[in-house]
């Protein structure tokens, strides 16, 4: 093939271009992007809409509140740190668990309240926020993995990226840290990209480094195959999101609780692009069919029905 | 978004770029390119006389409205002699004088002939008016029989002309012609006594004389008689004898008067020289245009002073680095530090030069981040340590400069060009990005910012777009245009095929 791109172009793979001003723009007004670039918004949004986040234990907005730290942690366990403007998983602290005035982290190692405290005055400097802009610093509830993937993670977070668009579910993928991901969850830094089928929640392709693989890189274990348990109500949650926040074109990641089951984490207002390598598939036949009937489908239930239907695998 | 509107605003603002470039170019002589030239020839009249001790008067006929030309830089030089030009019946004149001046005495006259382009004779416009030759009772006979005898030997304008000036070119082989011209042998006498004999048949005449466009170091007069056939001026060349189109001819001046007039003067003379030369195209335009008082020149970039302009050939050049940049990230799909950074650091690079500006420009970069990524260890908070970059990056330049100046390398001062708060912008970016996304990440993107800031170097060096840019802003209409386009490119980048190269198995 003299053209290199035709084979994307049938693929319908979405490019940068395409993304920003046929998707991001029209849909995305910039007066909403408050809502997802604050995680104290959001999760308050969120909240009132009904969807399940993590609880918040409390947070330290200005320096002067670090000292009431200590009152709120003292009624948890396990808790995670984080900014409210972080991005790419900066700057977030797990605590597992305590050993008399110090905290365990997950990797076993001690940190004093100290420690802690620094971490916070960190956040609130904006080191960790787009633009080194001031920051919060929110305390939540740690969340305890479904083992479902237990098989096929390797340390860090496994997270759940659903693109919305106009409401539709379109595409899904699950984002597995790898040891060189350094239990992260971003792609090109090395974590594993595996697309979900929307119809059934089960994963299918994986793709690590640009390459497709089959099996997780430090665990050995087949990627595919996995079904992710309560998938309907996933796609109904993350639905939500646009009721929620407004945007037409969205990215809701969500991470799965042993005990609560799927939690919404962020809110994307320019999710990436990598998701379409994960699957190995193109954005935009699904995108072009949700905007032929997104002006149809009245409710939450009839968009997740439709998309269930239409993006199967 | 309005798709018609956006449309026609590319549509007009392309339009109007280039009608208007195309008007500079095609009508008014812009050049193109940058190197063009254009001929001019330099006109200069050498007087010469001796003084006699008393009042000297000399009177020098200029150059005038020559047609197909533009007459800028005349200068009369006349030593001591004061000098004022007049204008009479369509001639210009320069006139020196003095009380008293003794000696031999040298008077020039210089003037430009810049060409006009595709420029044409343009026959005289004046209005044909028949005047009384002023002849004598006797001259009137010979004139007549002469005109008579001509007239019997022609059958119309264009054979009765030739005949009579031949006559008259050769008084001795005709009694009449040689009683008419007894007192004189000069062939503009001769010249001036045809117009004399054509008004008295009744045909409206006037003598032209000049010099041909030739280099020569003394160019002789050229007479032509412009001779009203009812209908309009046309041209009779004395010299062959013929009605035709002057080429390459500069009418000097029109009528009786002699090229050189002088009283309280002895062994007057005076000596023609016309030279060929060229300059740049684009001096010669404005030049030409200045002269006219082109208002389009008045309110161009060329009107300002030379200060203004130089400092415009360089702003002129962002829009043309953003272009680039536009083209690179959006269409070939780098990644960059900062949005117009490259364009700025290309900027500094046309003063410090390529290899030591990427020299410079990497050491700075990188002495700073060593010192940024040990204040990481401080916990700075953000203002305070961007500041604290910022005067890392004062201090390495400052003692840059030194030591190389020391060393015996005065081209390292010139690192004090480099916009230093957006160096210290970058270090920062750069070191975020390191923290966040890793090292070689961090090195990625600089080499990317460094290899678009070349890049967008390379084009803005180029002198065509240097020349274009400047001689003609209004491409910046077309490359708002471009510009807008891009702005809605929804096509894939070039580097989307490595991005998504699983698909392309």
């Amino acid at each position: 093939m003299l053209n290199p791109f035709a084979k994307l172009r049938r693929a319908g793979v979405v490019g940068m271009n395409r993304r920003n001003a046929e998707y991001v723009l029209p849909n995305n007004p910039r007066k909403l992007y408050p809502l997802v670039d604050d995680k104290c918004v959001t999760k308050e949004l969120a909240l009132s809409a009904g969807l399940n986040v993590p609880d918040l234990y409390g947070v330290v907005r200005a320096p002067h509140e670090v000292r009431r730290l200590p009152r709120i942690l003292n009624k948890q366990d396990s808790f995670v740190i984080k900014p409210a403007r972080g991005s790419g998983g900066n700057g977030i602290l797990v605590v597992s668990g305590r050993l008399g005035d110090r905290f365990r982290k997950p990797d076993d190692s001690l940190i004093a309240l100290d420690a802690v405290f620094f971490h916070v005055s960190n956040i609130l400097s904006g080191m960790f926020s787009l633009g080194g802009m001031p920051d919060k610093a929110l305390v939540e509830y740690c969340v305890r993995f479904d083992p479902v993937f237990a098989e096929i993670a390797y340390q860090g977070v496994p997270d759940i990226r659903i693109i919305v668009y106009k409401g539709i579910p379109v595409m899904a993928m699950l984002r597995l840290p790898t040891r060189e991901s350094d239990g992260k969850a971003n792609l090109h830094q090395g974590a594993m990209g595996c697309g979900v089928d929307i119809a059934t929640g089960t994963t299918t392709t994986a793709v690590w480094k640009n390459r497709s693989v089959d099996r997780h890189p430090d665990t050995m274990q087949a990627i595919s195959g996995v079904r992710i348990p309560g998938w309907k109500e996933l796609l109904r949650q993350s639905a939500m999101g646009y009721e929620v926040t407004g945007l037409g074109y969205l990215g809701v990641d969500f991470v799965l609780d042993r005990d609560r089951g799927p939690l919404m984490l962020e809110l994307n207002a320019r999710p990436g692009l990598a998701i379409q390598v994960a699957n190995l598939a193109g954005l935009r036949p699904r995108l072009e069919q949700a905007d032929d009937v997104a002006g149809r489908l009245q409710t939450n239930e009839e968009r997740v029905v439709y998309a269930m239907q239409t993006f199967g695998a | 978004m309005n798709k018609f509107q956006y449309r026609l605003l590319v549509a007009i603002l392309i339009f109007s770029g280039f009608s208007i470039f195309g008007y500079k170019v095609w009508v008014l002589g812009f050049p193109f390119f940058p190197e063009q030239t254009s001929p001019f020839w330099k006109v200069e009249a050498h007087v010469r006389f001796d003084a006699q001790d008393g009042p000297v008067k000399v009177r020098l006929q200029t150059l005038n409205r020559v047609p197909g030309f533009v007459v800028t830089d005349e200068h009369y030089v006349g030593g001591q002699f004061g000098v004022h030009s007049l204008e009479s019946d369509g001639n210009a004149a320069a006139v020196w004088s003095r009380r008293n001046a003794s000696g031999k005495q040298d008077i020039f006259y210089y003037a430009i002939l810049r060409p006009e382009p595709d420029a044409e004779w343009i026959p005289s416009q004046n209005v044909p008016g028949i005047v009384d030759p002023v002849f004598s009772d006797a001259e009137l006979t010979a004139a007549d029989a002469l005109l008579s005898k001509a007239g019997r030997e022609s059958a119309d304008l264009e054979t009765f002309v030739p005949l009579l000036m031949q006559a008259l070119l050769h008084p001795e082989s005709d009694p009449n012609a040689a009683f008419l011209l007894r007192e004189t042998d000069s062939r503009l006498d001769a010249v001036n006594m045809a117009v004399r004999m054509l008004h008295l048949a009744g045909i409206p005449a006037q003598s032209v004389h000049g010099i041909m466009l030739e280099t020569a170091s003394a160019a002789t007069v050229r007479h032509w008689l412009e001779i009203h056939d009812g209908t309009a001026w046309r041209m009779f060349d004395v010299a062959n004898a013929r009605f035709a189109t002057p080429r390459n001819f500069v009418p000097w001046w029109r009528g009786h008067a002699p090229l050189l007039a002088t009283t309280g003067a002895g062994n007057p003379s005076v000596r023609l020289s016309v030279v060929k030369d060229t300059m740049s195209a684009l001096g010669n335009v404005s030049a030409r245009l200045s002269s006219t008082n082109s208002a389009l020149l008045d309110y161009s970039l060329l009107g300002l002073p030379v200060r203004a302009q130089a400092m415009y050939h360089m702003l002129l050049l962002i829009p043309v680095g953003a272009l680039v940049l536009v083209v690179l990230r959006n269409v070939v799909g780098f990644s960059t530090f900062g949005t117009f950074m490259p364009v700025l650091i290309a900027l500094s690079f046309r003063e410090t030069e390529l290899l030591w500006g990427l020299g410079l420009f990497s050491l700075v970069i990188l002495l700073g981040l060593a010192v940024r990524l040990y204040l990481e260890h401080l916990k700075l908070l953000l203002v305070p340590r961007l500041a604290s970059v910022l005067i890392v990056v004062v201090l390495l330049m400052a003692g840059i400069s030194i030591v190389s100046y020391k060393l015996g390398m005065p081209r390292g001062v010139s690192v004090t060009l480099f916009p230093m708060v957006i160096l210290s912008m970058t270090i920062e970016r750069i070191s975020v990005v390191w923290d966040e996304s890793g090292p070689w990440q961090a090195i990625k993107q600089a080499l990317g910012t460094m290899g678009v800031a070349v890049f967008t170097y390379l084009v803005m060096i180029n002198d065509l777009v240097g020349h274009l840019v400047f001689v003609f802003p209004e491409l910046f209409l077309v490359l708002l245009a471009v510009t807008l386009l891009l702005g809605r490119y929804t096509g894939y980048r070039l580097l989307d095929l490595v991005r998504f190269r699983a698909f392309l198995k």
